[in-house]
């Protein structure tokens, strides 16, 4: 097992590795620079923008700054975010929990709904009820993130006004039962779609489970159809989604983004947005790192998972 | 001792009444933003947000009037500088700084700390906006504490608008090391001389500002500033609806409507700084030695103009939120002329100039062709306006019905600069957020400054009558002499048509109800902020959070 963790670590520093060039590069070959911005306000001269690339090394060969930020990298220096000022490693420090907090809520809820209702959909598959779920379920999937986050935000900030439009706290307010008021909306539009797609997943996979011979042995035994549902047909239909949602991993980190911009929930994917917007290369790079550090972590986590919902797998790891 | 009890009373009255004046006072206004503050010192803003707040934490020497008069001294209100002589020759003037003025960690503001302010904006590293403003200063040097002198190297009518964008820094906190102002521990957690001091800033999220209580102009009747940010201009706006924030800098004119449908929201217009133009490019974009094909030729430029509705235009995306420009001037400039002849609108005549340039319209697809040769150029847009994304839609239209096929390319910010400053483009929708002095046009339309021609003139467009015309406006000591020359200048570039200038915007804020707003400046609408204050009838909870 120790082998193949250590192979499964280095693989994603490869990984890792590879997402972090191809960002420093592919952020260097888009058009402008951190210091193009102020061009529609008259006054600013071009000599001035062209002292600030030369003091932050952008008018040297890509290669250098490459091995420039790799050095820097290896002291833990992520560089200067021209758009925030101040040191990538504080943006980030700063941000990160703040996206972990929302992605981990929207995940970790849809996991836990998408898994109850799929096996309640899964086990009572010829119901009425369950096939009118299961339509929703595919509309939810269906409805890309910002526009369900959109519509979430008009009928419940605008409309009702019962939850806040945006932001992680009321002015003047604070504490945590704020915090969990803002969080509902944002982590509410991820757990839709996270629980959408994992309850079909579980669907058909407890479907499948529920007419395999164990099932009907502990039937025979007596079982509470409870019990068999949640200790037998759980523990052996899960395995499939766990493997699912360690590849929605990606897609969850993606639909971030667009979710942090739209409720203004400041975290790595919001800034990462702008720093692009930006050009703003070192909080790019930075940004990009953590979050596919994270994302190949969590994808770790998820294997690790899944191998214990089902032995037969850890031989296959 | 009964004699005296009514007196005791008054005095108990009037302290009632102070307090009850104090608890008037107060609350919290938050602004939502479209981006966050660049910077926070005055050298290193490039931002309209970093200038908010830079502007409210750093106090300048002297203030331009809301006259925005920028000829002379006599439109200048005193700030740092509390008065002003000029020497016999007027190549120098001497400020007195206020002797009350103070850093926010209570140091007093001295004149070493205007001399740093002049340096930082100078040092090129800090890529100052100002910068081009100073250059007719020759040196700032402190006599003592509490006396600063500028000299200029020539005498110019604008001099004294140039001591207006020097923002003293506190010298004793700057790096010591002469390391760079960008990453200094003052540009992260500024101390300044303003109405409002830092209190936090979390990056992205929102800004915090507190009233200074012994601030040396008065204490702000408002007790804190809260910026927050919002990328979605839309959440903004719901911000605002939703009474989470008080007020939005800019509400679209599609947007209106729904601002007006909630109770609680104000709108307040003003004159801007901003104008929009389509622009020709005067140089090939594939070889910027040559002249372009087209645009090259003046009557084909006048053609296009005279083809252009440019009235319709304007009123079909703002209909009287914004005014139709003729010039590259702005209504709040002192130069500003309503006489100015654009181009008339007249297709008949541009088909028949078009006709004569041996354009002929092609039957088989409606486009005008010479030598084989379609009629048609590439218009190169930015993403995030969708103004003028709607005026190329229109002028697009209207091109068609004389023969002119105009293809629309719309780029996302960064690149649409980028191919700007290349040239890689026939025709681009431009926009410029100028200034009170009306001299920056010499940047933006002239030919014979380093900042001008090739970089902000991407349209490389020179014509010695204007430069000279402005020059004259520039160094002109009379005003009405100034606004003369500037005119003519207008008046060129208005026949040579290197653009066809089509809007000026009014643009239109949202704020709260609940506060009592002195004044609205088109320079800069944070400029009264430290006069605000809230009708105590209507205050929210937030404004009884207590001062910091």
């Amino acid at each position: 097992m120790l082998r193949v963790l250590t192979t499964r670590l280095f693989q994603a520093a490869i990984v890792v590795w590879l997402v972090v060039t191809a960002s420093f590069v592919l952020i260097r070959l888009a058009p402008g620079d951190p210091f193009f911005s102020s061009l529609e306000q008259a006054g600013v001269g071009s000599e001035d923008a062209s002292a600030m690339r030369q003091r932050f090394g952008y008018e040297r060969p890509i290669s250098e700054q490459y091995l420039r930020y790799l050095g820097g990298l290896a002291q833990g220096d992520f560089g200067w975010s021209h758009s925030r000022a101040r040191p990538v490693r504080e943006v980030i420090a700063a941000l990160l929990p703040n996206t972990l907090l929302l992605a981990g809520t929207g995940l970790s809820l849809g996991l836990v709904f998408g898994v109850l209702i799929g096996t309640w959909q899964g086990w009572h598959a010829e119901s009425r009820w369950s096939r009118y779920s299961d339509r929703l379920m595919l509309g939810l999937a269906s409805v890309p993130e910002f526009i369900l986050a959109l519509l979430l935000a008009m009928v419940f900030a605008l409309e009702l006004r019962v939850l806040p439009v945006s932001g992680m706290h009321s002015e003047g307010v604070g504490g945590l039962a704020d915090l969990l008021q803002h969080l509902v909306l944002p982590a509410g539009t991820l757990c839709l779609g996270v629980t959408a797609l994992l309850a079909r997943h579980q669907r058909s996979a407890t479907r499948h489970v529920r007419d395999a011979e164990f099932i009907r042995a502990a039937r025979a035994s007596g079982i509470s159809e409870g019990r068999i549902v949640w200790r037998h047909a759980l523990r052996n239909s899960i395995a499939p989604v766990l493997t699912v949602l360690g590849s929605l991993l990606g897609t969850v980190a993606s639909g971030t983004l667009l979710i942090e911009r739209i409720y203004d929930w400041p975290g790595m994917g919001r800034a990462m947005l702008e720093a692009v917007g930006q050009r703003d290369y070192p909080l790019v790079s930075g940004a990009v790192l953590v979050t596919s550090l994270v994302v190949v972590a969590a994808t770790l986590i998820s294997d690790l998972l899944v191998a214990w919902a089902n032995p037969r797998l850890r031989r296959s790891l | 001792m009964r004699r005296r009890f009514p007196l005791v009373l008054v005095l108990l009255a009037a302290a009632c009444a102070g307090d009850a004046s104090r608890n008037s006072a107060g609350g919290t206004v938050v602004v939502a933003t479209a981006a966050d503050a660049d910077a926070m010192l005055p050298p290193l803003v490039r931002t309209t947000q970093g200038r908010f707040a830079s502007e409210l934490l750093f106090d300048p020497l002297v203030e331009i009037g809301a006259s925005l008069n920028t000829v002379g001294d006599t439109d200048f209100q005193p700030r740092l500088a509390e008065r002003w002589t000029w020497s016999a020759d007027s190549l120098a003037i001497t400020f007195e700084l206020n002797a009350k003025a103070k850093w926010h960690d209570g140091r007093p503001v001295t004149a070493t700390d205007v001399e740093a302010g002049y340096l930082a904006l100078m040092d090129s590293v800090n890529g100052a906006a100002a910068r081009a403003n100073l250059s007719g200063v020759e040196s700032v040097t402190a006599d003592g504490d509490r006396r600063v002198i500028i000299r200029y190297s020539a005498r110019a009518p604008e001099q004294f608008y140039a001591a207006s964008v020097i923002f003293p820094l506190p010298a004793h906190l700057l790096p010591s090391d002469g390391g760079p102002l960008t990453t200094s521990a003052l540009a992260r957690n500024p101390i300044g001389s303003g109405p409002f001091r830092f209190v936090a800033w979390e990056p992205l999220e929102r800004l915090e500002l507190a009233a200074v209580e012994d601030y040396y102009r008065g204490r702000a009747p408002l007790d804190r500033v809260i910026v927050t940010v919002s990328p979605e201009p839309a959440t903004a706006q719901a911000k605002v609806w939703a009474e989470e924030a008080d007020v939005i800098e800019i509400v679209p004119s599609g947007d209106i409507p729904e601002a007006l449908s909630h109770p609680h929201v104000r709108l307040v217009t003003g004159n801007g700084f901003d104008y929009a133009y389509m622009g020709f490019n005067l140089r090939d974009s594939r070889n910027r030695e040559r002249p372009h094909p087209l645009f090259a030729n003046l009557a084909l430029r006048r053609a296009i103009a005279q083809a252009v509705d440019r009235e319709q235009v304007v009123r079909a995306i703002f209909d009287t939120l914004a005014y139709l420009a003729n010039a590259p001037v702005v209504h709040r400039q002192f130069t500003y002329d309503s006489t100015i002849r654009a181009v008339p609108l007249d297709r008949a005549r541009a088909a028949a100039v078009l006709d004569s340039l041996g354009w002929r319209v092609d039957a088989r697809d409606g486009v005008r062709r010479r030598n084989g040769q379609r009629l048609t150029f590439t218009a190169l847009i930015p993403g995030s306006s969708r103004n003028r994304e709607r005026a190329a839609v229109l002028i697009q239209e209207q091109l068609r019905s004389v023969g002119v096929a105009m293809e629309i390319e719309r780029t996302e910010n960064r690149t649409f600069t980028q191919m700007r400053q290349d040239g890689k483009f026939d025709v681009v929708f431009g926009g410029w957020l100028t200034v009170p002095s009306p001299g920056t046009v010499r940047g933006t339309w002239g030919s014979s400054t380093r900042e001008g021609w090739g970089n902000l003139n991407d349209g490389r467009w020179e014509n010695p009558a204007f430069d000279s015309a402005v020059q004259a406006g520039v160094n002109a000591m009379d005003r009405n002499q100034a606004r003369a020359n500037f005119s003519r200048a207008y008046q060129v570039i208005a026949d040579d048509v290197p653009a066809l200038f089509l809007y000026e915007l009014r643009p239109v804020a949202a704020v709260h109800k609940r506060f009592v707003i002195p004044a609205w400046r088109a320079d800069g609408w944070w400029r009264s902020l430290h006069e605000w204050s809230i009708d105590p009838a209507q205050r929210l909870p937030r404004d009884a959070r207590p001062a910091n």
